[in-house]
């Protein structure tokens, strides 16, 4: 499948490579110098085609180390996806066979529709539409603020599609100030990282082996540490799960296979139709709209400077002339809107956004999105249908330590990376103080309307802002922010303004 | 015409000279198109380039040369050198530090390349627990600038850092 023409290897083609296919321009890799060299020159004459059909062979291949990111990835979002739904579980009272099967839904929907057939047939551009990390602390808080799963994906899908459209992604990014934004993740990564520990040792409490907490804590404490420093963290999370495992089962902690192999409930009647079967809820009302809205608005706001992050990220590991196979930012935000939707209208309960623990390994590994998302799907249907990894997944040390080292510890470090000096420091510790008093959507909102104003933080940043940056968005997001707490009771001692959530 | 000249002084730090420098300079309908100042232990360096009418370019370096206590050097600059300018765009991409901006200010200012707009973003790429950085620049640089040496020393700053320039506008 490759050019019969003798090239020496690293010779310019790149005029060339303007008009000549992705076929007619593959080399194998024994005519590079080195592998490092092959997988640079992949990256360059890539032409992944937007909505239209790529092809193994014809558009893109498949490489051992195309195995790198599958396989994080599908560790990252087995535990995530497990985080979610335990979580949503536990604020709505239901069972741990209706965490696995939901678990079950959206491993096979995702992996199915958008991570193999989206981003790996159809638009090799969009990046795999994964778990919205920073979100997993505020489930429990739309749980018992009456939010609703379903509610709230069509609000996300819908704001998300209009950001899409209208490209006003951009937009968002310069509203949200650096201290503002590094305030509300460091919150939201030590209040994730708190409520971890706090479950862990009440869980090794309850088994009767409260030794296993500390001991595996602390030795991911040191695991972690290690990885931070030889610049590998982002395998924490395979390496500390599998740490917990067999410390926790060497010390005793009670663990049994459960889950046998299975295909979940797909009928979304099954999960929404009725307040008798699976999330037991019924159809969202407005008062669900209503609770669920400050959510949909603050998730959107994330999604943004997530994706830029992550493309970025994959500028700066892949080689300079490797454009066409970066990922496109209105692409993937049209991915995770759609997916959003259909995800948890089969039932699903996740809340998206640009797949990290798929992305970064593939940027590392110099890897484009098809293969290994094709690899990463098939991985993901295999787990949902035989069903025993996500006894693990769901097994408290396992589920603590890989949301610790995955999610909020990381999410905690970034968030004080981004708060450099005294005027960020200023907006970040009140963004903090405030999501604290009410929480993190109250927090963000406030700070960003009074940052953007310059009543706090960087002054010289709000005399560069626009009216509508300044006044008119933040305004309108705090308001309605507010409103809708209020009518439902979220500001605390203060009764809801519509009855019906008193 | 005009004419260009490099003022380089140094001398003890004084309330008002530089005010005083500056006045001299309008006096003659002079104009102080770079400069670079450092003051340390109450003594005073700096490099200044000058533009002025060519009659009234004598006169000026006369005076300013005259200031008592400043060791004063007239340096001539050759008229071709940075006159003419033209716009540039300029984006880099880097993982994020503190003094990360600051490092390309200078690099820049080395370039003689002057920053129209600037538009700088930190995105927090939450699975590192870091940041990266996207700043684009709008520049008024020299004609003759080398792009490709500028590039090389932005991206020499960081382990990781894309510089590009797009397209001249």
């Amino acid at each position: 499948m490759h050019n019969s023409h003798p090239h020496e290897a690293g010779e310019d083609t790149s005029d060339l490579n303007e008009e000549k296919s992705y076929q007619e321009l593959h080399r194998p890799s024994s005519e590079f110098a080195s592998r490092s060299d092959y997988l640079d020159h992949e990256l360059t004459i890539m032409k992944p085609r937007r909505w239209k059909l790529n092809l193994p062979g014809r558009d893109f291949r498949f490489e051992w180390e195309d195995l790198v990111p599958a396989l994080a990835g599908t560790i990252g979002i087995t535990v995530m996806y497990s985080a979610v739904m335990s979580s949503y579980a536990a604020g709505y009272g239901l069972d741990a066979n209706f965490v696995i099967e939901n678990v079950r839904v959206e491993m096979l929907v995702s992996a199915i529709l958008f991570v193999i057939l989206t981003s790996g047939f159809l638009n090799p551009r969009a990046n795999l539409a994964g778990n919205h990390g920073p979100m997993i602390p505020l489930i429990g808080m739309i749980a018992m603020a009456g939010g609703h799963p379903l509610a709230l994906a069509i609000l996300l899908g819908g704001f998300g599609l209009i950001l899409s459209i209208t490209k006003g992604g951009s937009r968002l990014v310069k509203l949200t100030g650096q201290g503002v934004a590094g305030g509300l993740l460091a919150y939201l990564g030590l209040t994730g990282t708190a409520s971890q520990i706090n479950s862990l040792i009440e869980w090794a409490g309850k088994m009767n082996v409260g030794y296993v907490a500390f001991v595996v804590l602390l030795v991911n404490i040191v695991l972690y540490a290690y990885l931070a420093r030889i610049g590998k963290r982002w395998l924490s999370i395979p390496l500390c799960s599998v740490a917990a495992v067999i410390i926790a089962l060497a010390l005793g902690a009670p663990f049994e296979f459960k889950t046998a192999p299975g295909l979940p409930n797909l009928n979304p009647m099954y999960w929404w139709g009725s307040t008798e079967t699976g999330w037991k809820l019924g159809l969202p009302n407005m008062q669900h709209f209503i609770a669920s809205l400050p959510f949909a608005i603050l998730a959107v706001a994330m999604w943004s400077p997530d994706f830029l992050g992550h493309r970025v990220f994959q500028e700066l590991n892949y080689p300079k002339k490797a454009k066409n196979v970066l990922m496109d930012v209105d692409d993937t935000m049209t991915a995770c809107s759609i997916r959003q939707v259909v995800g948890t209208a089969f039932g699903g309960g996740n809340i998206t956004s640009s797949w990290g623990t798929y992305m970064i390994p593939a940027a590392i590994a110099k890897r484009p999105i098809p293969g290994g998302a094709i690899l990463l799907g098939i991985m993901c249907v295999i787990v949902a249908v035989v069903g025993y990894p996500m006894d693990i997944t769901v097994w408290r040390p396992v589920m603590s330590v890989a949301l610790l080292v995955g999610v909020f510890l990381p999410l905690l470090e970034a968030g004080m990376q981004m708060v450099k000096d005294t005027k960020d420091t200023q907006s970040a510790g009140i963004c903090i103080f405030a999501s604290a008093v009410v929480n993190p959507v109250f927090g963000w909102s406030l700070t960003m309307l009074l940052d953007n104003n310059g009543l706090i933080g960087d002054k010289d940043r709000s005399k560069a802002l626009s009216f509508v940056d300044k006044v008119v968005i933040p305004g309108l997001a705090f308001g309605i922010c507010f409103v809708a707490m209020a009518a439902v009771g979220m500001l605390p001692g203060v009764p809801a303004l519509v009855p019906a959530f008193r | 015409m005009k004419k260009q000249f490099i003022l380089t002084l140094m001398g003890p730090e004084s309330p008002g000279l530089i005010r005083l420098l500056a006045e001299k300079t309008h006096d003659r309908q002079g104009v102080w198109l770079k400069s670079k100042i450092s003051h340390l232990e109450g003594q005073c360096a700096g490099i200044i380039k000058i533009e002025v009418e060519e009659g009234l370019a004598e006169s000026l370096q006369t005076e300013l040369t005259n200031i008592t206590d400043l060791y004063a050097v007239i340096s001539e600059v050759q008229p071709s050198s940075s006159v003419e300018v033209k716009t540039l765009q300029l984006i880099v991409e880097a993982d994020d530090r503190p003094g990360f901006i600051n490092d390309i200010y200078n690099i820049l200012e080395s370039y003689g390349a002057s920053i129209s707009n600037m538009e700088c973003h930190s995105f927090a790429v939450t699975e590192l627990g870091g940041s990266v950085l996207k700043a684009d620049f709008d520049l008024i640089v020299p004609t003759d600038l080398d792009q490709e040496s500028l590039v090389a020393e932005l991206e020499a700053l960081n382990a990781q850092v894309v510089a590009n320039i797009p397209a001249e506008k």
